[in-house]
């Protein structure tokens, strides 16, 4: 078992580490969420059931541990922390000019925008899964996949400079 | 053209995250509960 479970994690490992990044905005926390949905894999693989892809499954477990993170009392204790430290730390041009090129990168962009749209722009433009796989990621109707990424897109527009904007032309969904 | 996704991986870094070491980590957690497990059978 130890085998195939090593053979799954070097083949799923590394986007199941970044898109709980995407979620969680924290590597360490990331790597605690993979560690739990690979052990999840291993305790109850029994519940895959062939229907789906295991990039989708694993997907799955990812999208589900990162939102129980999201809501814990941990996460709210962290971000709690993080706006102290923040205002604590000084303004000066030099870091308001660094605060504001920040925001103009795509990862600044896509971690300002609500979970809800963010996480539907993780899955379809990042792990590139259909809009039906998303929904049954997510749970929801295939076409509140669709009006979140519409809604997600145009938010998304507002804070890239064109350039930036160029990688998310594919609207076809 | 650039995808979003080359983009975003340019941005996150291209080198891999999912080290050896966390892989390993998982694996001995694994072991870990398979030997509790075996020890909890009559």
């Amino acid at each position: 078992m130890s085998e195939h479970l090593a053979t799954i994690m070097q083949e799923h490992g590394e986007y199941c580490l970044r898109v709980a990044y995407l979620y969680v905005k924290d590597w360490a926390i990331a790597e605690e969420i993979v560690q739990d949905v690979f052990f999840s894999y291993y305790r109850q693989q029994d519940r895959f059931e062939q229907r789906a892809s295991l990039k989708t499954y694993l997907v799955k477990i990812t999208v589900h541990k990162s939102h129980d993170y999201l809501r814990s009392w941990k996460n709210k204790r962290h971000q709690l922390f993080e706006k102290l430290h923040i205002g604590a730390s000084k303004r000066t041009p030099e870091t308001m000019l660094l605060a504001q090129h920040e925001r103009s990168t795509l990862t600044n962009a896509l971690f300002e925008l609500p979970i809800t749209y963010r996480e539907v722009v993780i899955l379809y433009y990042y792990q590139e899964l259909k809009v039906r796989e998303i929904a049954d990621i997510l749970t929801c109707a295939e076409n509140t996949v669709k009006t979140r990424l519409h809604r997600a897109r145009k938010m998304l527009q507002e804070k890239l400079v064109n350039s930036e904007w160029e990688v998310l032309m594919d609207d076809n969904f | 053209m650039t995808t979003f996704k080359e983009k975003l991986d340019q941005e996150l870094g291209e080198a891999p995250r999912f080290t050896q070491s966390l892989q390993e980590d998982i694996l001995r957690q694994v072991r870990k509960t398979k030997k509790q497990d075996a020890g909890h059978i009559p």
